[in-house]
């Protein structure tokens, strides 16, 4: 296969054991990919590790065939791999609008998908509240011209009526080509947009096939969390 | 046992037995090393002393201090003092005194640490070495002119004899500062490295903790300033010098100087690198450079031998099995009753207006919050609601309003003493120190309110990990339900907690909504909650709030503040999601 997200055989360490072990992935351009799991199951660390934050101890990480593994986590950026992570990564003394042209000088995407934002473009990123924090995170990775966006709790801190704005914004990419991998808590939400449903319990993979057969078979999704 | 007290005792019993085998290795050293090599080693227990002072400071409050030294300095110049007078006690008694003013001028300098940190801190302790060490060139030591020797305490009085002081005086050191470290103090540095706002949340003065880091660390450099003018039996402003504080600091990253076993390690190092240099006839200033370099390693790995050792340890060590969960089905409520009745007025909230610059966050929002109610706060993001939980916990100025518990006004007080008259908050971001364990940071934000049986108690209802896990190994997830069931165990009037369920699966919202209800009948304590998952919201909250652009957009009872149209569209959305 020449395109696509491909994992292999991976392994994270961070130190205490294995946190993520023998994981294989592979995100398909032009799909959304939602991986579940109950809190501490390693999905955090599974994203870290494909986007170098992490450093990964065993396995591969492909893009286009490429393998990533040795590559810094700018290097892997620039091959269109961007990674929304869960602590609000902003630059607090600077605007909104500076955070976001960091990454884009043309913001329109953002103002459109969260509106609340264009009264808030000319104060520090820092002052915002934690929700919108995660607005502006968000829309850098919209502004961002991914190949494969990989967003980590996307709802979280977020009023409904903003994450009902999100979805169809995530299936836009979609639509556009781009390889999306959500980690949600909320799996409900998630499998709903998603083609592929993962589930990981302590750092494996216990069921990896369509969403939709998790989201209407509520029994098959306890069983892969309680990992049988 | 209870699972808070089962590591407390046999602790006790550990500590003890280090000490006693501790003595016993000084003593034999003191029995077979002949004289020189006798000198050099209490040089590094004096060394080993001044790093765990060090230890507390840097290691565990995170604060950076390179005037450590300087400190040693002011003990070693009263004990000099105190024997050219002949003041009566003896060395021993003069030694203590010195602890004392060491004591005394780590207060004075911890002042500015109230307000500084970081590159600005290390400025300031740099810059009081400095000053100190050219005053003390200046001034010399007392009876350093004449000639004056220390009159070293009986039995301990010859080479050999003073060794064994030291070990004595090392072990004590690192006895007092072992129970400390563990203790409430010990946790509140913890916490202050951490987050000043998660300190001051837990009751704990962000002021008393600095201060009390200071102190403790300057009365053992002080204790190691006395000992050094002990053993060379006059005191000299070179062995106190600025450039000395500086490389001491860097050994003390080295190590990871806040475990002592770490700082005693330090202490041989010391000694050891430049006595190697010598044998080489390679200068001992090269000792100095050698640390540095180390010191660069250190900090740009953020790690320690010390720390990497424990980890390895920790490793070995199976972990914890989580005995319960948030999944699980919760225990009954209590049955001498259902849900208790609504009390009367509890948490009052006036006109309160709180401004960011131009900006109006809250605008005159009013309400109250009665005994045994569980208030729910909802509204778009930046709405303000984070601001309103920071401005009645006192973390933010109001402009105009109150904040009234019981009746008292809560306007003037500062945050750590709102938290002890029972008002107590929980973060949306995450401000518990990775550096505690579950019990020990229950222990220290529920400040004694609670038996070990009783936090045992909480932590098993919220489905904690067990006591004796590392929060560091915990998910931010889960932390954040730590952190509610620490603030229940301080038995608080109200409890704020602002997203209480971010990070947690949809199957541990309907857990944590099962137990949140059971609040008021099992803790005594009322709630407000600030959540965007209204399902959560609809089965604990018996009433609303609702803001919208920093005023109070509406309140009341659950079913009608949700039917009405301006939050449907302010909030929810035409369908609903979740």
């Amino acid at each position: 296969m020449s395109g696509g997200l491909v994992i292999r055989e991976l392994e994270v360490d961070r130190g205490a054991g294995p946190v993520v072990s023998g994981v294989n992935l592979a995100i398909e351009p032009g799909t959304i990919t939602a991986i579940v799991g109950p809190n501490g199951a390693g999905k955090t660390s599974l994203l870290e590790a494909i986007s170098g934050l992490l450093t990964s101890t065993r396995g591969a990480i492909e893009i286009d065939g490429e393998d990533i593994v040795k590559l810094s986590r700018r290097q892997r950026a620039a091959r269109g791999l961007v990674h929304v992570e869960q602590n609000r990564a902003i630059f607090p003394s600077l605007t909104v609008r500076e955070n976001l042209e960091l990454v884009n000088s043309d913001i329109s995407a953002v103002l459109e998908a969260f509106p609340e934002l264009d009264k808030r473009l000319t104060s520090a990123a820092g002052l915002l509240s934690g929700g919108e924090q995660q607005m502006v995170v968000l829309g850098r990775a919209l502004v961002a011209t991914p190949k494969f966006l990989m967003i980590d709790e996307m709802s979280s801190g977020l009023a409904p009526v903003v994450v009902q704005r999100l979805l169809p914004i995530v299936e836009r990419f979609r639509d556009a080509g781009v390889g999306v991998l959500l980690v949600e808590q909320f799996a409900h939400l998630a499998l709903r947009i998603a083609s592929r449903g993962i589930v990981i319990t302590s750092g494996q993979v216990t069921y990896s096939g369509a969403a939709a057969a998790l989201l209407s078979d509520e029994a098959l999704l306890h069983r892969s969390y309680l990992g049988e | 046992m209870s699972r808070a007290s089962r590591r407390t005792i046999p602790r006790l019993w550990l500590r003890s037995g280090i000490a006693v085998i501790g003595l016993a290795v000084g003593g034999v050293i003191a029995a077979v090393l002949p004289g020189y090599l006798l000198y050099i080693a209490t040089t590094a227990i004096v060394a080993s002393i001044a790093l765990i002072g060090l230890g507390v400071v840097t290691g565990t409050a995170g604060m950076i201090a390179l005037c450590q030294l300087s400190f040693a300095a002011i003990g070693a110049w009263v004990v000099s003092w105190l024997n050219l007078i002949h003041a009566p006690g003896g060395y021993i008694v003069w030694l203590l005194l010195g602890c004392v003013a060491s004591a005394a001028s780590g207060l004075l300098l911890g002042i500015p640490a109230l307000r500084l940190r970081g590159i600005n801190l290390a400025v300031i302790t740099l810059g009081f070495a400095a000053a100190l060490d050219l005053t003390l060139v200046k001034l010399q030591f007392p009876g350093a002119d004449q000639g004056t020797k220390i009159q070293r305490p009986w039995p301990f009085d010859d080479d050999r004899g003073f060794f064994l002081f030291a070990v004595i005086a090392l072990v004590v050191a690192a006895v007092v500062v072992s129970i400390v470290q563990a203790g409430r103090w010990g946790s509140a540095w913890r916490s202050v490295a951490f987050s000043e706002r998660g300190t001051a949340t837990a009751g704990a003065s962000v002021r008393f903790a600095k201060l009390s880091a200071f102190a403790v660390s300057a009365a053992i450099s002080g204790l190691a300033g006395g000992l050094l003018a002990g053993q060379v039996g006059m005191a000299f402003p070179t062995s106190f010098a600025a450039l000395q504080s500086l490389a001491l600091y860097l050994l003390s990253i080295v190590v990871g100087a806040h475990l002592i076993e770490m700082a005693i390690f330090g202490g041989i190092l010391w000694v050891l690198i430049p006595e190697i240099f010598k044998r080489f006839g390679i200068s001992q200033d090269w000792g100095l450079v050698l640390f540095g370099v180390l010191g660069i390693q250190a900090i740009t790995s953020k790690t320690s031998p010390g720390q990497l050792l424990r980890n390895a340890i920790a490793r070995r060590r199976p972990t914890p099995e989580c005995t319960s969960s948030l999944t699980d089905a919760p225990p009954q409520p209590p049955d001498t009753a259902g849900t208790p009745a609504v009390g009367a007025a509890l948490l009052e909230v006036s006109a309160l207006s709180v401004t960011y610059g131009e900006l109006k966050a809250l605008d005159h929002v009013g309400f109250t919050i009665h005994e045994n109610e569980i208030v729910g706060l909802i509204g778009p993001n930046g709405a303000g609601k984070s601001t309103l939980v920071d401005a009645i916990s006192g973390f933010v100025p109001l402009q105009s309003g109150d904040v009234r518990l019981q009746g008292r006004s809560l306007r003037r007080s500062a945050p750590h003493v709102r938290a002890r008259a029972g008002l107590r908050r929980t973060y949306q971001q995450d401000r518990v120190p990775p550096t505690l364990t579950v019990g020990a940071f229950t222990k220290f934000v529920g400040g004694g309110a609670s038996t070990p049986h009783e936090i045992d108690e909480i932590l098993d209802f919220f489905g904690c990990p067990d006591a004796g896990t590392p929060l560091a190994s915990v998910d931010v997830g889960r932390r954040r339900i730590v952190e509610v069931a620490a603030q229940l165990s301080a038995k608080p009037n109200i409890l704020l907690l602002d997203e209480p369920a971010a990070g947690l699966s949809h199957e541990e919202h309907e857990g944590l909504a099962l137990r949140l209800v059971q609040v008021p009948a099992r803790f005594g304590a009322s709630v407000l909650l600030i959540e965007h998952d209204l399902n959560l919201v609809r089965s604990v909250c018996t009433s609303l709030l609702v803001l919208d652009f920093g005023t109070l957009l509406a309140s009341g009872p659950q079913e009608q503040v949700l039917s009405r149209p301006e939050v449907k569209k302010a909030y929810m959305g035409e369908t609903e999601m979740l």
